[in-house]
C-alpha cells in the first residue's frame, strides 16, 4: 500500500517538475493553465523535494539574468557608421512626397527586388512614361548604388520579368 | 554644436524603434546609430555567448546591423514582432552559419575572466563570482538548441512567443527546451545553490 502511495507521489512529482521552471518564470507561468497552476501550487505545499527544486530553478533563472552583458568594442560602431554613411551618401534622398502611389509620369512606384525567392529590398522608382494608371511601361532608376543598374525595364502589373540573370523584378504598383 | 548633437541623441534615445526605422528608410544615419546603441549589447552578447568567440561575435554583430541598414526599405514587422526579435533572428542565423563553417575540431576560446584580483573580495563575493563562472561554463557546454533558448529567455528577457519566432520552433518546443536547459544548469551548479528549503 505504502509502495503504491510512493509510486503515485513520484509520478505526481514527475508531472509537476515538467512545468516547474515555467511556474517560476513570469512569462512561462502565463502559459500554464489555471488548473496547472493550482495543481502545482497544491503539490508544492505538500512536497518539500519539489519545493527545493522550484527554488533552485528560480535561483538558476536569476543567476543567468544577472550575467554581465558584454559590450562590443567601440571600433565596431565606428566601422558600422563609416559603412552606413558611405551607403547613405550613394543612396538617393527620397522625399516623403515621392512615396505616394504613382499615377503619372515622373511619379514614384514601389518595386520589390527579389533574388532567389527572397525580397532583397523594396525601392522607389520614378516613372518616365505617361501610361501609369494601371500599368507602368518604363521606369527610370532612382535607386541606391547597391541595386544593379537597370536603365529601363518593361513591367506589367502582376507580370514577372527576368532582368539579366541576377534579379527578378516584380512590380507592386499602388494605383489609386 | 556638441550640445545640439547631444540633444538630438537624447531625443533619438526616447523615440520608439518603429519611428527610428521609418527615419532610417529616409537614409537617416543618426537613427541607425540610435538603434545600434539600443540593441548592440543584446546582439553582441547573444553572438558572444553562442559562439564563445569575441572576434566572431563582433563580425556577426557587424553583419546583423548592416543587414538592418540594408533592409531599411523592406522592414515590415509581423504582427507582434519587435525590432529586437528581428535583429536576434538575423544574429541567430549568422551564428548557425558560423557554426557550420567552423571546423569540427575548433573549440570556442573561453573568455578571460575580467577580474583577477580576488584577494580583496569577501568570500560571498568570491562564491557568487565562482557560481557565475561555473554557470557560464555550463551554459557553454549546453547543446546549441538548449543554449539559445536559455540565453534568449533568461539573459535577454525575450518572451516565449518571441523565442519561438526567433528560432522558428513551436511554443511547446521552446518550453521543453527551456526546461531541459534549466535542469542541466541546475544540476551543474547544484553545489553553489542555496539548498535551504522555504
Amino acid at each position: 500500500m505504502n509502495d503504491r502511495n510512493g509510486r503515485r507521489e513520484r509520478k505526481s512529482c514527475r508531472m509537476v517538475r515538467a512545468d516547474l521552471d515555467a511556474y517560476g518564470d513570469a512569462d512561462g507561468a502565463r502559459l500554464l493553465s489555471a488548473a496547472a497552476h493550482k495543481k502545482i501550487g497544491r503539490h508544492l505545499a505538500g512536497c518539500s523535494a519539489c519545493r527545493a527544486e522550484a527554488r533552485a530553478l528560480r535561483q538558476v533563472i536569476a543567476a543567468v539574468a544577472q550575467f554581465a552583458r558584454p559590450e562590443p568594442p567601440p571600433a565596431l560602431r565606428e566601422r558600422l557608421l563609416a559603412q552606413v554613411h558611405a551607403e547613405a551618401a550613394s543612396a538617393p534622398q527620397i522625399e516623403p512626397a515621392q512615396l505616394r502611389p504613382a499615377r503619372s509620369e515622373g511619379e514614384t512606384v514601389t518595386i520589390r527586388v527579389e533574388h532567389a525567392g527572397r525580397i532583397e529590398m523594396r525601392q522607389h522608382w520614378t516613372t518616365e512614361a505617361a501610361r501609369c494608371r494601371r500599368r507602368v511601361s518604363a521606369i527610370t532608376v532612382v535607386a541606391p548604388a547597391s541595386v544593379p543598374p537597370v536603365p529601363a525595364v518593361r513591367l506589367r502589373e502582376q507580370r514577372r520579368e527576368q532582368h539579366g540573370n541576377r534579379f527578378t523584378l516584380y512590380e507592386s504598383v499602388q494605383t489609386a | 554644436m556638441h550640445a545640439d548633437e547631444a540633444q538630438t541623441r537624447k531625443r533619438d534615445d526616447d523615440l520608439p524603434d518603429e519611428r527610428l526605422m521609418a527615419r532610417m528608410a529616409q537614409n537617416d544615419v543618426p537613427a541607425f546609430d540610435a538603434l545600434f546603441g539600443r540593441h548592440r549589447q543584446a546582439v553582441f552578447g547573444f553572438a558572444r555567448r553562442m559562439t564563445g568567440e569575441e572576434t566572431a561575435a563582433e563580425d556577426i554583430a557587424q553583419e546583423t546591423f548592416l543587414r538592418l541598414w540594408r533592409a531599411r526599405h523592406v522592414y515590415r514587422p509581423a504582427a507582434g514582432a519587435t525590432l529586437r526579435t528581428y535583429l536576434l533572428t538575423i544574429t541567430r542565423r549568422l551564428v548557425l552559419d558560423h557554426a557550420r563553417r567552423r571546423p569540427p575540431w575548433a573549440c570556442p576560446a573561453e573568455a578571460p575572466s575580467e577580474q583577477s584580483s580576488e584577494c580583496a573580495n569577501p568570500p560571498n563575493v568570491l562564491a557568487a563570482r565562482e557560481l557565475a563562472e561555473r554557470l557560464e561554463a555550463a551554459l557553454t557546454a549546453l547543446p546549441a538548441e538548449l543554449r539559445e533558448v536559455a540565453l534568449l529567455r533568461d539573459a535577454q528577457g525575450m518572451r516565449y512567443d518571441e523565442i519561438a519566432r526567433i528560432t522558428g520552433c513551436p511554443l511547446g518546443t521552446v518550453k521543453s527546451r527551456l526546461n531541459a536547459a534549466r535542469l542541466r544548469l541546475r544540476a551543474t551548479v547544484r553545489a553553489y545553490l542555496d539548498e535551504e528549503d522555504v
